[in-house]
């Protein structure tokens, strides 16, 4: 596949968030953040395609960075404790699926960014990952988002250029 | 040190001085002297940006552990009462947390 094969799929919010939100869960995490967006947009294959990064090597990178700041307390990898499993996740959900399960907050970060994805759109409960992708590539260090994107070596103006190319309309 | 107040005698902060009856005079010195120091010193790093990332990654890795832990707990037989008081909290709280992911 290649960037100009790209598929503008509209998705709905909740789907991502539910992604993001089971990504969190894996990790440990309390809430659902940027980070964990970019990888619920991993899943599409089309993102990487465009930002050459498997969904893998971005867990792994994130592991990575989790070692690194652990190790500079001198705690050790932590890499022994298991991950904690994810659920699936309905591709078109419904209200229930996010009232009634427990489900984790967002980061005002993260709120902003699927705001600002979803605001030129008419239904704003519809978006497409490209969207939420240049949202996120807006965003600068320490943002969690953007420090993965740093850990995993993606150059974000080239990317930016390459979403500009295929969505000139975003 | 026999004339010393209690407060001092057993007091943590002393080189040396060990936890009342709870670890022994060598190790606590270990304790005392090596780790807690050189954590210290390393949680006084400059960059606050590792600090903090080492915060969240510890954050999560008592997630992770507790987790995992509750699960354990659930498929030995513990109750949720049992479990409740090990962390602290109460049977409803730590039932609402985790029994979607053990059942």
């Amino acid at each position: 596949m290649t960037s100009e094969s790209l598929v503008r799929e509209a998705l709905h919010v909740w789907a991502i968030y539910l992604r993001a939100s089971e990504e969190a869960h894996r990790r440990g995490d309390r809430r659902t953040g940027t980070d964990h967006f970019l990888l619920a947009l991993l899943e599409d294959p089309s993102i990487e395609v465009v930002l050459n990064v498997s969904l893998q090597q971005a867990r792994q990178a994130l592991d990575s960075l989790d070692q690194e700041a652990l190790g500079a307390l001198g705690l050790g990898s932590g890499t022994g404790v298991p991950e904690l499993p994810m659920r699936a996740v309905p591709k078109n959900p419904r209200i229930r699926d996010i009232a009634q399960k427990h489900r984790f907050r967002m980061t005002p970060a993260a709120k902003k960014v699927l705001e600002e994805a979803s605001k030129p759109n008419r239904r704003r409960l519809r978006v497409t990952a490209q969207q939420v992708l240049a949202q996120i590539l807006t965003l600068e260090p320490p943002d969690p988002a953007a420090v993965l994107l740093g850990a995993l070596g993606v150059n974000t103006a080239e990317v930016r250029r390459r979403l500009d190319a295929v969505t000139p309309d975003s | 040190m026999p004339n010393r107040p209690f407060r001092q005698r057993h007091s943590l902060v002393g080189r040396g001085l060990c936890q009342f009856r709870l670890t022994n005079q060598e190790r606590q010195s270990k304790l005392t002297d090596m780790d807690f120091e050189d954590l210290s010193a390393k949680l006084s790093s400059d960059d606050p940006a590792i600090g903090l990332r080492s915060s969240l990654a510890l954050h999560r890795l008592a997630e992770r552990v507790e987790a995992n832990n509750v699960a354990s707990a659930r498929e030995k037989g513990w109750s949720w009462q049992q479990i409740g008081d090990a962390l602290g909290v109460t049977r409803q709280s730590v039932h609402t947390k985790y029994n979607k992911e053990s059942s």
